[in-house]
């Protein structure tokens, strides 16, 4: 089967359910990516590419307990598969050999 | 700390999101809303995950869209063949008693307001409505995972078949802005395509979850 490319924002939502380890859920994954980017992310929003990566085998999902602080509603925990760590490695080999030899993108101002 | 979180806004999350997610989403959205973030933030949120899981649903499930359209511009031709003589059967019951009824009455204004609100439908609108839920029923039955599509698709291109009654309305008014009978029109039609439409949509759609 051919392999397809991470979008954009996929990226990023599985690099920070990466980063969150076991505590990856909608509110800290938005808030990790707000922290790295400086820019507003709808909580709504990470559930799309999370549900997108888990079709694709790349990530799993675990019902948490419900509480009574969320409603009564549970947390669904993110987890990266083997199989997602890989493509992440791939991603960012690809990323970091097209990086090389740009000199546009080389130094700090954009 | 905030208590509740904007109940209309929680409520079209639930109705209004696909699959098993929207749960944990709506937990993830009241756990900020307690932590101190304002209702134009929940309602943002809610705003938000509703438009954008639509776009992304309708763009991957576009089949789905197509079908649950075609199904709805079907339905008045299905209505109108296998069901309305039923219905005029049942409407030949009722509305001639309850006329002379009201007319030995001789309440002359109960009578022409009733008149205008087009009691003659009543039995086809129920009936109607009655259609409407049960698809919603059976479409979120047949497509679990995508409830808040199905059920959005199938809301809005309802409520936009009943437009041309609405526009007539208008027309009326247009012509004749001295003459009431546009506002009984409008009235009755909005009430039609604003509130029994959705309201019969949204009730079999969510007797399909709890069932």
């Amino acid at each position: 089967m051919a392999r397809e490319f991470f979008g954009g924002f996929e990226l990023l939502v599985l690099l920070a359910l990466i980063r969150l380890h076991d505590e990856a859920y909608g509110v800290p994954i938005s808030e990790a990516i707000e922290e790295c980017s400086g820019r507003d992310v709808a909580i709504g929003s990470v559930y799309i590419p999370l549900d997108r990566l888990e079709r694709k085998g790349l990530v799993s999902s675990k019902l948490g307990e419900p509480t009574a602080e969320r409603g009564g509603r549970a947390k669904t925990y993110f987890r990266i598969t083997a199989k997602g760590l890989r493509e992440a490695r791939r991603a960012r080999r690809t990323l970091i050999n097209l990086w090389h030899g740009v000199p546009q993108l080389e130094g700090g101002a954009a | 700390m905030n208590a509740r979180p904007p109940l209309l806004a929680t409520w079209l999350l639930t109705h209004f999101t696909s699959d098993g997610r929207s749960e944990s989403l709506i937990g993830d959205l009241i756990e900020q809303y307690r932590g101190g973030r304002s209702s134009a933030w929940y309602w943002r949120q809610a705003v938000t995950a509703i438009g954008g899981g639509f776009v992304v649903q309708a763009w991957l499930q576009k089949w789905l869209v197509i079908g649950v359209v075609g199904l709805n511009l079907f339905l008045p031709y299905a209505y109108m063949h296998f069901v309305s003589h039923r219905v005029t059967i049942v409407d030949r019951a009722w509305y001639p008693r309850f006329i002379n009824w009201l007319l030995k009455t001789d309440l002359d204004l109960t009578w022409r307001m009733t008149h205008r609100f087009h009691l003659w439908a009543l039995t086809g609108t129920v009936v109607w409505c009655a259609l409407l839920a049960l698809v919603a029923w059976a479409l979120v039955r047949s497509f679990p995972r995508h409830r808040g599509l199905v059920l959005t698709v199938f809301l809005f291109s309802s409520v936009g078949q009943c437009m041309p009654h609405l526009r007539v309305a208008f027309v009326d008014w247009v012509r004749d802005p001295g003459n009431p009978i546009w506002f009984f029109n409008v009235l009755c039609f909005a009430t039609f395509a604003f509130i029994a439409t959705p309201f019969s949509i949204l009730w079999g759609g969510g007797a399909a979850r709890t069932s």
